[in-house]
């Protein structure tokens, strides 16, 4: 009989790691990249796991010629390159406090998620990003020679806060502007596209704060951007519905 | 101008390389001392060690005098007064080591290992000298507060050797009696001496001592004629007549009319000094001082422990002059045995900038200490620098008699900053109110006020601290760009542009959890 349908039985082969996938390709190019920038790091790669890393020290050179060598590890998400990868201080030479900016398991917390400087289509990306955490580990030996407990430069609060502070600055610092979208940023407004913009313009909001607020949206994703001026509008604002 | 770990590193090895083999021996016959020794050929002499202090010539030189012929009449005070002072140590059969500004360093080793007449003329020169100032040279000198002096003796073994850069050639000594004798000056006008050299006394001698509280001996005052006959029992002369007919020919010889002195615009040529040429600058004192050495060397038993003691003090004494002269533009005044005296001058009358340099500089010497002089020499690793620094007005000068000639520093700054670094620990920086006051706010964090030191101090201060709290002031706080380079050696993160770097703004860190 002509047309007999055939059912092929789901494949059973694992998915390819990202350094496996377009025959390693973009694993090659890293590691060039970073034998010539970063000698002091090695890749190490566990095949059961099917992970990456990249470990050794980064050595950061004061203008004096003093050499301070600092072991790190790089881990590299499933998602790499689309997703970042995550840097480690890997021996516990830095304080692991929120002051300090490191997570309790030593990882670097070196931007606010929507202020990432990570480039997935920069070939020379993950170069560009270990600069990022030279300044970072340069930063946390500043903050030892200052000796005063602060941080040598500009940081986020920690938690809400940064997002709430990275928001204010979306909105050029206009307050009233922002108390006026929380609600909607926190998806409790209940406002349309035609409906009056919550600014209180007079405007549609599709013609007046509706682009800013999807950006804001792309930005920080919506589910975290819920949750954090859900929180908000409950602890700040708390009439807010 | 600017310290760099590898450059300091190489000429440390450079001159440890270059260094020879050195030779300690004990002294056992008299030998001309300045010809004998160099950096290699070193003596164990047994010696009595005496410093003569007058405080008023630094009180004077600083702001006590604004008419143009009194600063002169000083200039030439001090010249006479260390030109006879010279004379009168040599008469009495001592060494002139040198003049550390108005304190004179002697050495008796003449007749060798005699530990009675070594201990006698030290106690007499003192004697001597006080009654030099009273009866001859205030006279000469009438227009000022009567002179006095402070003295300080000790009698025990030293190592002399000579040290310099360039020919430009120093007679020293490293050990208790040449640290003590100084040490035990008190800051009133008396003569004191140690037990090693009242021990040693005869029993005339010892009749004019008195215990003090703090332990040195005090010797009680002669009068003219109790001294003289002290004199010729010991068989030893000295003519106030000849001593006041030598200072009224000096006085003739060096007229207030040829002696000169002036700002400094350019950097000060040391060599160019003279009683004609006198500068008076507002300068940085400075004083650094191994702590730890005397202790070091003495407890260097073999010939062979005191050998790489030696090759250990030459290394740092070439390198903390290299720092003050070569990376910083200052002046290396005088080494005083284990401790060095620069001074920093320029920009003139500009305090702040002439603060900033003498503070790099001091944090900069404590960077050679604590990384390049201990990876060559890890035998100096419990060695460490105390360091002082001071701003004042100050009269630098090329001053004694001919053949001995000394650079000195004038001025009450220049005591300030010697009493500074005395009181500092090792790793300390100790620094005046009037430096504190001109240094950076970023910087004046560093140095908290310390009692103890009755100064402003930093503790472990290096240059590499003082960089990165500049650029947290000037860079990382006001936002600006860094500028990230990376080569085989590691990356550098500075806030100056150079090529290949790359321009970063710091991100702004953040941590999930509050």
């Amino acid at each position: 009989m002509r047309g007999r349908l055939y059912r092929r039985a789901p494949t059973q082969t694992k998915p390819k790691a990202w350094y496996q996938r377009g025959g390693g390709e973009r694993l090659v190019q890293d590691q060039e990249r970073i034998a010539a920038a970063f000698p002091g790091l090695s890749y190490h790669i566990d095949e059961q796991a099917g992970r990456v890393f990249l470990e050794g020290t980064i050595t950061l050179v004061a203008e004096c010629g003093i050499s301070t060598p600092i072991q790190v590890r790089v881990e590299f998400p499933d998602g790499y390159p689309e997703h970042e990868p995550r840097v480690y201080d890997a021996v516990k030479r830095f304080p692991h406090e929120a002051d300090r900016h490191f997570y309790p398991d030593g990882r670097c917390c070196l931007w606010l998620p929507p202020e990432s400087r990570w480039d997935t289509k920069d070939p020379d990306g993950l170069c560009r990003f270990l600069e990022e955490v030279a300044v970072f580990l340069d930063q946390q030996l500043t903050y030892e020679a200052v000796g005063k407990g602060w941080w040598p430069g500009r940081q986020r609060s920690h938690g809400d806060a940064g997002y709430v502070e990275f928001v204010q600055e979306l909105l050029g610092g206009n307050q009233p502007l922002f108390d006026a979208l929380a609600p909607t940023l926190a998806n409790r407004s209940g406002v349309q596209r035609n409906s009056p913009c919550p600014c209180g313009s007079g405007v549609k909001y599709k013609r007046c704060h509706l682009r800013v607020v999807e950006e804001i949206s792309r930005r920080v994703g919506l589910v975290k951007l819920y949750a954090i001026f859900g929180r908000w509008c409950t602890n700040v604002a708390p009439g807010t519905k | 101008m600017s310290w760099d770990y590898q450059r300091s590193f190489d000429r440390i090895q450079k001159h440890l390389n270059g260094m020879g083999e050195i030779e300690v021996k004990k002294l056992t016959r008299e030998a001309d001392l300045e010809q004998l020794l160099s950096e290699t050929t070193c003596r164990d002499i047994y010696g009595a060690h005496v410093y003569i202090q007058v405080p008023n010539f630094a009180h004077l030189a600083s702001d006590g005098l604004y008419a143009q012929d009194d600063y002169k009449r000083l200039i030439q005070g001090v010249h006479i007064y260390q030109r006879e002072v010279t004379r009168i140590v040599e008469g009495l059969g001592g060494t002139f080591v040198h003049f550390q500004g108005p304190k004179l360093h002697a050495l008796f080793y003449r007749p060798i290992d005699n530990a009675k007449k070594l201990a006698s003329r030290a106690v007499l020169l003192q004697l001597v000298l006080k009654d030099f100032v009273k009866t001859v040279f205030n006279l000469a000198f009438p227009d000022y507060d009567d002179f006095t002096i402070a003295g300080g003796a000790d009698l025990g073994n030293a190592i002399g050797t000579m040290d310099g850069i360039n020919g430009d050639r120093e007679l020293l000594f490293l050990g208790a009696p040449a640290n003590h004798a100084a040490k035990i000056i008190s800051s009133v006008q008396r003569l004191r001496l140690t037990q090693y050299v009242y021990d040693a006394l005869p029993d005339g001698l010892r009749a004019l001592c008195l215990k003090a509280d703090d332990g040195p001996y005090q010797l009680k005052l002669v009068t003219c004629d109790d001294l003289d006959e002290l004199l010729t029992a010991h068989g030893l002369t000295w003519k106030r007549d000849a001593s006041a007919s030598n200072v009224e020919n000096d006085k003739k010889r060096f007229l207030l009319k040829d002696i000169g002195y002036s700002a400094a615009e350019a950097p000060i040529d040391l060599d160019d000094l003279s009683t004609s040429n006198n500068k008076r600058v507002l300068g940085a004192s400075i004083f650094a001082d191994v702590s730890g050495f005397t202790r070091y060397i003495d407890e260097a038993a073999s010939e062979e422990d005191k050998r790489a003691a030696l090759r250990v003090f030459h290394a740092i004494r070439k390198e903390t002059a290299r720092v003050i002269t070569g990376d910083f533009d200052g002046l290396r005044i005088q080494y005083q045995g284990d401790r060095i005296q620069g001074l920093f001058h320029l920009p003139q009358g500009d305090e702040a900038a002439i603060v900033k340099k003498a503070v790099e500089a001091a944090a900069s010497l404590q960077s050679s200490m604590e990384r390049t002089l201990k990876a060559c020499l890890p035998e100096a690793s419990d060695l460490r620098l105390a360091i002082g620094i001071d701003l004042g007005t100050t009269l630098v000068s090329q001053l004694g008699a001919r053949g001995q000639r000394d650079r000195i520093c004038l001025g009450e700054a220049v005591e300030c900053a010697s009493q500074l670094e005395e009181r500092s620990e090792g790793g300390q920086i100790g620094v005046s109110s009037r430096v504190f006051g001109q240094l950076p706010d970023y910087l004046r964090d560093l140095f908290p006020y310390c009692a103890k030191v009755q100064g402003h101090v930093a503790t472990n201060l290096t240059v590499e601290q003082v960089e990165r709290v500049a650029k947290a002031a000037e860079v990382y706080r006001t936002g600006a760009p860094v500028f990230v380079r990376t080569s085989a050696a590691g990356v550098t993160v500075s806030g100056q542009e150079s090529a290949h770097a790359r321009t970063i703004v710091p991100a702004r860190p953040y941590t999930d959890e509050a």
